[in-house]
């Protein structure tokens, strides 16, 4: 390290420096130390098996803890409704106007093909009602408890403030009149 | 050395036998080494020599980390260091801190007075520095370490090293050429 600086340093700085950090610890040092790890406390072969247990232990502790508290909450169950069907359209009769018989018959709207199927084509199912499940469940098994016997006239009765005679008027079939469609005249229809 | 390596305990009799004998190995190495750290900032026998031994029972503790010899001395170093200071701060006796004089050859009366009285100089000029540059003087001046031993000491680069010694000196000499002329 002795080596000449511009610095103002002595020229024996290094040595004086050298000299001052030489000291020799006492003979008895090195056998003190060799006491003293003796008597460092006894290193257990367990100890890092055990470490690492717990350590695993801790990791699977909060891994499990982490998965539940960020499991996203489940949503509600959307209710399932019956498949939404259109009705077939009836097409109403139409009968002539007596008003429009010196009428030249015109040609009817331009229909797309599709649409006037949907339209003239005849039904050939039964209109879909829709009908929640729950009330559907009940009819039938209301209409199974009427197959099989089980629900007589009178006990019906007795649950319903009205007799079953009342109802089965209600369900009587219903007719409507069809709707006359009157083609409009060339000149217009006045308005009053 | 088997003294030391029977004196460890436990039942992996191959790999503490073989832990002490490296460990012996490294306190035959570095033991004066942490004495002198040790030394340089308490410059008292005794004391040194307490810090060196319980920086040394550190080291021994977590030695299954240390087993490289240059990971060993720069963390034996810098321990002992921080112990030292410790030590210091809280140490009463450091007004008697030993004056330096190894002149076991004969000298005289006023030869020694000289030499007492520069090294006095010296390290009042070194305690002066800032932490950084004191560590780098101090062990380039153990056992003529040079930069490269220095900077695998301190684990810092030896630019970094050749810095701080350079401007450790130059510290040095206007503490000294201050001290000189006012003392």
């Amino acid at each position: 390290m002795a080596r000449n600086t511009p610095l103002d340093l002595p020229d024996d700085f290094d040595e004086l420096l050298r000299r001052a950090l030489a000291a020799e610890p006492s003979p008895e040092f090195l056998p003190r130390v060799r006491e003293r790890i003796s008597a460092e406390p006894q290193r257990s072969p367990w100890r890092w098996p055990l470490f690492s247990a717990a350590s695993l232990t801790i990791a699977c502790v909060c891994v499990i803890s982490l998965n539940l508290l960020t499991r996203p909450v489940a949503a509600p169950p959307v209710p399932s409704a019956p498949a939404v069907r259109i009705a077939p359209h009836i097409a109403p009769a139409v009968r002539q106007d007596p008003r429009a018989l010196d009428v030249p018959a015109r040609a009817p709207f331009p229909v797309t093909a599709g649409l006037r199927d949907a339209v003239v084509k005849p039904a050939q199912e039964q209109p879909v009602v829709l009908v929640d499940e729950r009330q559907r469940l009940a009819f039938r098994t209301l209409a199974r408890m009427l197959g099989d016997g089980k629900l007589t006239d009178k006990a019906f009765a007795q649950t319903t403030p009205h007799s079953l005679d009342a109802i089965r008027e209600q369900i009587v079939p219903v007719g409507v009149a069809p709707v006359t469609v009157s083609p409009i005249a060339v000149d217009g229809v006045l308005q009053k | 050395m088997n003294d030391l390596a029977s004196g460890f305990p436990g039942t992996l009799v191959s790999e503490d036998a073989g832990l002490a004998r490296e460990f012996e190995t490294r306190l035959r190495d570095s033991g004066t080494l942490a004495f002198r750290v040790a030394y340089s900032v308490l410059r008292h026998r005794e004391d040194a020599e307490d810090v060196a031994q319980e920086s040394i029972a550190k080291a021994y503790r977590c030695f299954a980390q240390l087993r490289d010899r240059e990971r060993f001395r720069a963390w034996l170093v810098r321990t002992t260091w921080r112990m030292a200071l410790d030590r210091r701060r809280g140490d009463r006796r450091r007004a008697d801190r030993e004056q330096v004089s190894n002149a076991q050859e004969a000298v005289s009366t006023e030869e020694v007075a000289a030499e007492r009285e520069r090294a006095t100089l010296l390290w009042t000029a070194i305690d002066s520095l800032p932490e950084k540059l004191r560590l780098a003087i101090v062990l380039s001046g153990i056992d003529g370490h040079d930069t490269r031993e220095v900077a695998a000491l301190l684990r810092i680069p030896e630019g970094t090293v050749r810095s701080r010694l350079f401007l450790a000196r130059k510290a040095l000499a206007e503490k000294l050429q201050w001290l000189a002329t006012h003392r």
